[in-house]
């Protein structure tokens, strides 16, 4: 019998993923993704003279009301500025500035609701944005979430089936490298062949993605040509 | 794949309406099931065959048993069906068995469709839709298909005849297609006349949507119907919103149980509250047992409506208690009644319920039986409720008959365990001997002497222990119990099963075990002599039983002697035992009364309970005896190891789970009541206090009365009356010093010791498992949602199942006195009321009320002798049994010296 999640997908069916670039005409890129319920929306400025110290500003956010029930603790507020981390390490690495190193690049990004695997959301959102800035990079990161609950394998999981599961795994993922590049496991207990299922799941579905939007992006930039 | 918004208004912990997006998807593979579809082309292990039925909810509701019974073997039911009845399960028997019909599954075919994600059956009655896409599906089968769809409503028949799909009501069906017997199932029909006018003191119900509105404005008031277990007559309501508890003087056709709306009368009619000083003696037999209210947001709103205001402050102020009268039901209850017939009355074993008009085709088949029915209607003409039958459940007066409507009465399974739950037991059956690989994944301590120490004629065996003397004054024990979650895996049939049942229950004379009888009497019984598996708790103590060290872990072991109490007893104190088992046993009796005094010093509470035994007569079967239960050092020996063995395990697994831990807790007792009773006892001149736990043993410990050792155990009982239930608890919904166990003065405790009887136990089990490292921990344990659940279901069967043995005692004690009318015996009064005392038979722990005359909260008169509170008095007993609580006449019997 095919074995259907809370809200009808199949155990491993991402959510229908939209994107819009170019929502701000008044920043150099940006992108509105939507995951499902989860929702991110991101800016780039630059890249443009630098006036600090730093290449790449990452300011990261999330909207006081995205989170459909569950409220802010103080756990949260220490993951969160770690993540704000992570994300700044990671698109370091792929950017590529002028050799002089003498232009920077920031990143606003903010999670406007969040129904589950938002971090993954916001890495395909940067990703997107950094795009129709026109920003060249190194790779192409896209990110997925998955999980175990239930004892079944799962990808993208909504806020509900993050409570249930047992593992929830976030990955970035480089595609042309094929290396993982942001790792994140949540979980009670694992054993070490459900971590390395997770794991090549994880993998397969973010090649998955990364297609897709490779494809997705070679339409919107064949209609600009077209127009 | 399409996606569909819903959203769904729900209830946040504040009870504020919340709106949530809630996304589906949809998807068109959802297969058919019937047997040989091209279209879908499934295999599985669900095949339909013809004839293929759908069934409305209410026919789902109203005629389950009809449809047991039927030819209707294959079935289709929605997922959105499923989900309806399995919110209410807990509340509503009807929608219990209605999961119970498609959980057990062994009779009938039930193939449940996944409708809310089926592209199928959207924008529409999905039922209408589904059966259009099934006989879309005609082409694709090499027979012709035959679907049926019944359903009471006349809408659905019409859209169905337009749509050519095969409609039927479920008179016609029967009538048509079954069997003629099953008529009696179908109760009333159209013979019973609608336009009769209302008998006296009968009204028109408000419609629900109105009397919610008058509700939210505070002109009528919702609570649920509790009727008094000895006059029907009298019955109240309790407005949790506001804690205002309103009497009703005009029933108006409710039903214990019922929830309802209330008017109040003009106040003229109420009436003032008398102080009543009594030591409330009948335990709570509330059936939701929810004492915990919540006054929330819209109270207030609704509070501060000036008439609202003014009733309170005049109820408060002048000692009230308002009248009110029923004028709609917003919910029956959905429970079943079991009881006898006279002629066409059906009358309830429960006596908070009215008679009913049965209608059946041959009465006099009923005439001597106990059945079991299911409530209709209550139209205003009538001045009986109707009802239909259910079930013939045996000739009245049987024991076995009796037991089983006790059970029924209080919603203990007592079906037969299922095919599907017996086949998860070993293959090899009672010849199952554990594998050699099994041994070698466990400590192997099959040369300890461990034993057990039980009840005479235990054979559900759950723990035993050892003992041994080390080097430097230190001594390993050892607390082995049953293994039983290995043979019951998570989520597995035996699992459910035992996870819906939650508890083994005890009548005086029998027992409806959790689990097969192959695992509670067999392979999971510690029996002496062979080789059994079970989970230790083995520490490390000092002589003064302080613990140096614990470790738990999955063991063999073999038990050299499977005691009784008095056994252990007496080769504890044979001088001329000086085997090495007496010994170990004598060191934990040292250890044991070591560990009694330090709880002691930590403030746990010794209580009584009233529990009996009884002795039956060999012959008749008759009770032959009732007598409190004895108790040996040993019983406390046992006890005490225990009560260790869960506080260690408790500890450990709230460590590694601090989220999803299953505690059980015991909350701070009912002080009002305390209040009382030391007012009493100060001016008998005793101290009582209970500012704490310890304080209140202590204050226990010294109220004592010279040659009358029956005293203290009163003023126990009376205290444990004061006491709140212990509760199992989810650690995700309790932080960590509300986990105090009162009565045991213990942080942490939980349930570890007896899982054969206790699904508690099993789980806490699996947890300990998977905090060693041992097993990884089931997935559906770790949702802290479902065990919250679980703990709540725990609760209630738990409850359930105390009900029902103190039930089956009422009824022994009176089958015991029926047969010995004008017994004499000695009585000590208990308690005052306003023209009554209640007093005690030590003998017996039998419990009953005398007329008198108060003079004030300790001096009474009975029949011209003056008497003080405490005082003994003869007294003549005779029961009679009334809605299974032992009703007890006695009669006071004038001292002639
Ligand atoms: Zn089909």
């Amino acid at each position: 019998m095919s074995l259907k999640r809370q809200d009808g997908r199949n155990l491993q069916q991402m959510r229908n993923i939209e994107f819009k670039l170019a929502i701000d005409l008044s920043v150099d890129g940006s992108c509105l993704y939507k995951q499902g319920l989860t929702e991110v929306i991101c800016l780039v400025q630059g890249p443009r003279a630098k006036t600090q110290s730093e290449l790449l500003l990452i300011e990261y956010s999330v909207s006081p009301f995205s989170n459909i029930e569950s409220k802010r603790s103080s756990k949260f507020d220490k993951d969160y500025s770690m993540f704000a981390e992570n994300l700044k390490e990671s698109f370091e690495n792929l950017i590529i500035l002028d050799e002089n190193g003498k232009s920077e690049i920031s990143i606003s990004v903010c999670v406007i609701q969040n129904d589950g695997s938002s971090k993954s959301a916001v890495f395909n959102a940067i990703t997107l944005a950094l795009l129709d800035a026109g920003v060249s990079m190194k790779d192409f990161l896209v990110s997925v979430t998955v999980g175990l609950d239930q004892g079944n394998l799962i990808v993208d999981l909504t806020q509900e089936e993050s409570k249930t599961a047992q593992g929830e795994l976030t990955i970035s993922y480089q595609s042309r490298k094929q290396k993982i590049d942001f790792y994140e496991l949540k979980t009670l207990k694992l054993q070490q062949q459900e971590m390395d299922q997770l794991s090549k799941l994880a993998v397969s579905k973010a090649d998955e993605i990364y297609q897709w939007m490779k494809e997705e992006i070679y339409q919107i930039k064949q209609k600009q040509i077209d127009q | 794949m399409k996606v569909q918004l819903n959203s769904q208004p729900r209830l946040n912990k504040r009870l504020q309406v919340m709106i949530q997006a809630k996304e589906v998807y949809l998807s068109s593979d959802i297969p058919c099931q019937i047997r040989g579809c091209a279209f879908c082309n499934q295999e599985s292990d669900i095949q339909l065959e013809n004839p293929i039925f759908m069934l409305d909810n209410e026919i789902l509701e109203q005629y389950i048993d009809l449809i047991e019974q039927s030819n209707i073997n294959n079935i289709v039911v929605l997922q959105s069906q499923v989900a309806y009845f399995r919110k209410r399960q807990q509340q509503s028997q009807y929608a219990q068995q209605m999961i119970n019909l498609i959980e057990s599954n062994f009779s009938k075919k039930i193939y449940v469709y996944q409708d809310e994600f089926s592209i199928h059956t959207q924008n529409g009655n999905p039922l209408i839709l589904l059966a259009q896409w099934y006989n879309s599906h005609r082409q694709f089968l090499k027979t012709e298909l035959d679907l049926c769809l019944l359903t009471q409503n006349y809408q659905m028949h019409q859209q169905c005849k337009n749509l050519n799909i095969k409609c039927f009501t479920i008179q016609d069906y029967v009538k048509l297609y079954e069997n003629n017997d099953l008529l009696d199932f179908l109760g009333m029909d159209e013979e019973f006349e609608q336009n009769q006018e209302a008998i006296n003191n009968q009204f028109p119900y408000i419609p629900v949507e109105e009397c919610v509105q008058q509700i939210k404005q505070g002109l009528l008031f919702e609570g649920r119907i509790s009727i008094d277990r000895n006059n029907i007559k009298l019955a109240r309501i309790f407005v949790k919103q506001f804690q205002l508890e309103i009497k009703i003087n005009q029933q108006n056709r409710v039903l214990h149980g019922d929830r309802v709306a209330v008017e109040l009368l003009s106040e003229d009619q109420w009436e003032q509250q008398q102080k009543q000083k009594e030591i409330k003696f009948d335990e709570d037999d509330d059936d939701d047992g929810n004492n915990n209210t919540h006054t929330n947001d819209t109270s207030h709103e609704i509070m501060s409506t000036s008439h609202l205001q003014n009733l309170f402050r005049k109820v408060q102020s002048q000692n009230l208690v308002p009248y009110g009268k029923v004028v709609s039901v917003l919910q029956r209850t959905e429970r079943h009644f079991c009881g006898h017939v006279e002629n066409n009355i059906f009358v309830p074993a429960d006596g908070r319920y009215p008679n009913f008009i049965l209608k059946h085709s041959k009465y006099d088949t009923l005439q001597d039986k106990k059945i079991q029915v299911q409530f209709v209607d209550w139209p205003v003409w009538s001045d009986k409720p109707l009802c239909k039958l259910k079930k013939v459940l045996g000739k009245a007066g049987d024991m076995y008959i009796e037991g089983n409507v006790i059970l029924l009465e209080h919603q203990v399974e007592i079906r037969e365990f299922s095919h599907q739950v017996l086949a998860c037991l070993p293959i090899e059956g009672d010849k199952y001997r554990i594998s050699e690989q099994e041994i070698k994944r466990r400590m192997d301590l099959r040369d300890i002497l461990v034993c057990s120490i039980d009840p005479v004629g235990c054979k559900d065996i759950d723990d035993t222990l050892h003992c041994r003397r080390l080097e430097n004054n230190l001594y390993e024990v050892g607390v082995h119990i049953a293994d039983v979650s290995h043979f019951v895996k998570p989520d597995s049939a035996i699992d459910k099963e035992a996870a819906h049942r939650c508890t083994t229950v005890y009548l005086v004379d029998r027992r409806t075990d959790m689990l097969p009888k192959l695992l509670t009497e067999n392979l999971c019984s510690l029996v002496s002599n062979v080789d059994r598996l079970a989970f230790s708790v083995i520490w490390i103590m000092d002589d003064q039983a302080n613990i140096k060290d614990v470790k738990f872990g999955k063991s063999v072991i073999r038990s050299v002697a499977s005691l009784h109490y008095q056994q252990a007893q007496e080769m504890i104190d044979n001088p001329n035992d000086n085997s090495q088992l007496t010994q170990g046993i004598r060191l934990l009796n040292m250890l044991a009364k070591k560990l009694k005094q330090l709880r002691t010093d930590q403030g746990a509470l010794s209580l009584a309970s009233n529990q009996v035994k009884f002795s039956f007569d060999d012959e008749t079967h008759n009770p032959s005896d009732v007598r409190m239960y004895q108790l040996y050092d040993t019983n406390s020996l046992v006890e005490e190891f225990m009560l260790l063995a869960n506080c260690s395990v408790a500890n450990q697994i709230l460590q590694r789970f601090p989220s999803i831990s299953v505690l059980r807790r015991h909350q701070e007792p009912k002080m009002k009541q305390l209040k009382e009773l030391q007012i009493l006892m100060n001016d008998l001149g005793y101290q009582f206090s209970f500012d704490t736990s310890k304080l209140l043993s202590e204050s226990l410990d010294q109220i004592q009365r010279p040659n009358d050792s029956f005293f203290n155990k009163l003023i126990r009982m009376i205290t444990t009356r004061c006491m709140n239930e212990a509760l199992y608890v989810c650690t995700a919904d309790v932080d960590y010093p509300e986990l105090y166990h009162y009565g045991l003065a213990a942080e942490l405790y939980t349930h570890f010791t007896s899982p054969i009887r206790r699904y508690a136990d099993v789980l806490v089990h699996r947890l300990l498992a998977a905090s060693i490292d041992l097993e990884s921990l089931p997935p559906s344990m770790s949702n802290k949602i479902r065990m919250t659940r679980i703990c709540d279901k725990l609760n209630m069967r738990h409850r359930m199942a105390r009900f029902a043995s103190r039930a089956s005692s009422d009824y022994h004690t009176y089958l015991f006195f029926k047969n010995r009318p004008q017994q004499i015996d000695q009585a000590i009064i208990t308690g005052i009321l306003t023209d009554k005392v209640t007093v005690m038979i030590p003998r017996y722990v039998l419990e009953g009320t005398i007329d008198a005359q108060i003079i004030d909260r300790m001096n009474i008169i009975i029949q011209g002798t003056r008497y003080r509170i405490f005082d003994y008095i003869q007294v003549e007993i005779s029961v009679e049994l009334h809605s299974f609580h032992k009703k007890i006449h006695m009669k006071y019997i004038k001292n002639n010296n």
